[in-house]
């Protein structure tokens, strides 16, 4: 493809997240990857530096100076309404990080926004594209799984050890600190395989200092019941999705890349007992080797999901089609966040730059 | 007429200075501070492209800005090619716009183009250099300057960009190639004798910087201003006849170097070293590319007034001249 063709794309923020967002980028055929913006000059610095590409201080000067067409907004989440709406005024497309919005007041600006100037908004949401989550998926797609019955999301964290606030990271002024940053992946994971949630009930757990270190919540679909557990407690750190159908079930380990699937047998209740055993010991064996390889091919990756999503993303776009993630889906998981955050007792202040655990 | 000249110091800006009152225009000279810089009856501004404040004092009262300074260096962060040539630029076109100064021309580069085959004629329309990745931090700012240039021109500011090519002049020895070196009475140069380089002779640039500051139609265009694409082989026998010397010139193999330099680069990758030279590097300064200058012509006026042979004949004039002051 010529450069002519391709879309130029743009980092707003150089801060870790952006590193990844970069790897990934440079191997979408679509993308002419032209540079990044930070407000600070040392990760500004470091990002032109890896990447030998132009970095810049502000909006202005990236929109003048670089020309993107499409936007990355990689900066905390309190900021990314105004950037975003900022940015779709100026014409151009954007995509935010997770998560879109802290209230569904910033979000539903941004989507009137996207739809007032007729660009595209998109979020991150990089673990619904994870190998083993498309898998997943497409058992659901295809009718294999038959009718969803239920959804249980769990995500792990090995957190509370205290590294973060030495960091002076944003995530460590938030409560709960890493427990904000986790929550959206397994929301956004939730909502898109429940659809509209009606109800939701959430209970939690604090430690003895008094910050939640667990949430529970069940949750009642227009597709299917689910529950959600984020935990900073158990040991060790589990990231997974469980798919339950009239069919079959379906088990996604996010940390494992491994895919497992039970279904009915029609055998003897004897072998009935083994032969799962036996089935899930040679498919865990097969995934174990597959991913061996991949890892040693330096194919497998961290955010895995991140990669595929920007190949699918940004192939629409070339297209001219709408995107796999769009801004109704990323409204979606805030109105989600929102409700768990407030059955929580985690209270967002109005002017949205800090939450407060109550 | 007053002026604003950035850069004035530099060997285009001078002539620009020169140019400039020769018509009878009065010049200011932005300088930095602690820089010996006395051109004749030319008023000294202190300041520099990163200090907003000392800009905002050079542009008032001044009806036009030539901004011709930059940041050029091969080493250094990112950060200072960032603050000076593109930050810098924004500081000046920004200024010059809310002092009310009428036109501002920006020194850009033919750098900025992308040149994807061998052989393409290049035109103010033609794409953007697209392997950024590829350059180093000047060419990236630079670039990175001239789209933001024609971006604030777009959004109201007088701004024409000028694009010209290989500077040459009296005061410096004319390039011979893009990469050459001497020894032992032998010219190696790296590059095909079809090969063509766009000069641009100091004069002729501050000729078209005088028009571009007039010209009715300019603003928010940028301008390719180059004398001629001269062939190398041409370039080597006019330039040994204006240097007086004799030396044999050897055209290098240019495909395989540019194999050794994809190498290399593999090899730094592989290193996680920044290499050295860069396949990108020698194609791009192998691959031909003709620079058409009709709309400098048309709109502008713009011819330029000095040959290449007349060109190189006044430079190494000069050095001669230069070297019988000041013997070594």
């Amino acid at each position: 493809m010529s450069s002519a063709a391709r879309i130029r794309v743009a980092l707003l923020g150089c801060g870790r997240i952006a590193h990844v967002h970069a790897g990934y980028l440079r191997q979408v055929p679509e993308v002419e990857f032209i540079g990044a913006c930070d407000l600070d000059p040392v990760s500004r610095e470091k990002f032109a530096g890896r990447w030998q590409l132009p970095t810049f201080a502000d909006v202005d000067e990236l929109i003048a100076a670089a020309e993107p067409h499409v936007v990355h907004v990689l900066t905390p989440p309190a900021t990314h309404a105004r950037l975003t709406v900022e940015l779709l005024d100026a014409g151009l497309h954007v995509l935010v990080e997770k998560p879109m919005a802290l209230t569904t007041v910033d979000a539903d600006a941004m989507v009137a926004a996207a739809r007032r100037t007729g660009r595209v908004l998109t979020v991150d949401h990089n673990r619904w594209f994870d190998p083993v989550m498309q898998r997943a998926r497409a058992l659901l797609e295809t009718g294999q799984l038959g009718t969803l019955i239920g959804v249980d999301v769990f995500a792990g964290a090995a957190a509370g050890e205290g590294d973060l606030p030495e960091t002076g990271h944003w995530k460590a002024s938030l409560p709960g600190g890493i427990l904000y940053d986790l929550a959206p992946h397994p929301v956004y994971l939730l909502s898109g395989l429940l659809g509209a949630v009606q109800e939701l009930h959430v209970v939690r757990r604090v430690d003895a200092d008094g910050r939640i270190e667990e949430l529970r919540a069940v949750a009642d679909g227009a597709h299917a019941t689910g529950s959600l557990t984020i935990s900073l407690a158990t040991r060790p750190p589990m990231n997974r999705v469980t798919l339950y159908g009239s069919e079959m079930t379906a088990d996604a380990n996010l940390n494992n890349m491994t895919l497992i699937v039970r279904r009915t047998r029609r055998v003897p209740k004897l072998i009935g007992k083994v032969l799962p055993n036996l089935d899930e010991a040679v498919r865990l064996l097969y995934a174990t080797a597959v991913n061996g390889v991949e890892f040693v091919r330096g194919r497998q990756r961290f955010y895995p999901g991140m990669g595929l999503h920007f190949r699918a993303l940004y192939r629409a776009l070339a297209a001219g089609q709408p995107p796999p993630v769009t801004a109704e889906d990323g409204r979606a998981a805030v109105s989600l966040l929102q409700q768990l955050w407030e059955q929580a007792g985690v209270s967002i202040e109005p002017d949205a730059r800090r939450v407060v655990q109550a | 007429m007053k002026a604003l000249v950035t850069g004035a110091a530099g060997f285009l800006g001078q002539a620009v200075v020169r140019r400039l009152q020769r018509e009878g225009v009065a010049v200011r000279a932005l300088v930095r501070r602690g820089r010996t810089y006395a051109g004749d009856g030319v008023e000294r501004c202190e300041g520099d492209l990163c200090d907003e404040a000392s800009i905002a004092a050079a542009v008032r009262g001044v009806d036009w800005v030539v901004h011709a300074a930059a940041r050029v260096a091969t080493t250094g962060k990112w950060e200072e090619f960032a603050e000076a040539n593109i930050r810098g630029t924004r500081r000046v076109i920004r200024a010059a716009r809310a002092a009310g100064v009428q036109r501002i021309v920006h020194i850009s580069s033919l750098g900025v183009y992308d040149v994807p085959r061998d052989g393409m004629t290049i035109t103010e329309e033609s794409p953007y250099e697209s392997e950024a990745n590829a350059r180093g931090h000047y060419s990236r700012s630079k670039l990175a300057a001239d789209r933001l240039a024609l971006w604030e021109a777009a959004h109201g500011a007088p701004v024409v960009v000028l694009r010209p090519g290989l500077l040459y002049g009296p005061g410096k020895r004319p390039p011979l190639a893009r990469q050459s070196f001497g020894k032992a009475g032998f010219k190696f140069i790296l590059a095909t004798r079809q090969y063509t380089l766009p000069f641009s002779y100091i004069d002729n640039v501050a000729d078209a910087v005088l028009l571009a500051l007039q010209a009715p139609d300019a603003v928010a265009k940028a301008f390719t201003v180059v004398d001629a694409n001269v062939r190398q082989a041409e370039l080597v026998a006019a330039y040994r006849a204006a240097a007086g010397e004799s030396w044999r010139a050897v055209f290098l193999p240019v495909r395989l170097i540019a194999a050794a330099a994809w190498g290399v680069e593999r090899g730094c990758r592989l290193a996680r070293r920044r290499p050295p030279v860069t396949r990108h590097q020698i194609q791009r300064a192998t691959r031909r590319a003709m620079y058409d200058c009709s709309r400098a012509q048309q709109l502008l006026g713009w011819r330029p007034a000095v040959d290449i042979q007349e060109g190189l004949q006044r430079s190494f004039a000069s050095l001669r001249a230069a070297s019988v002051e000041q013997p070594a």
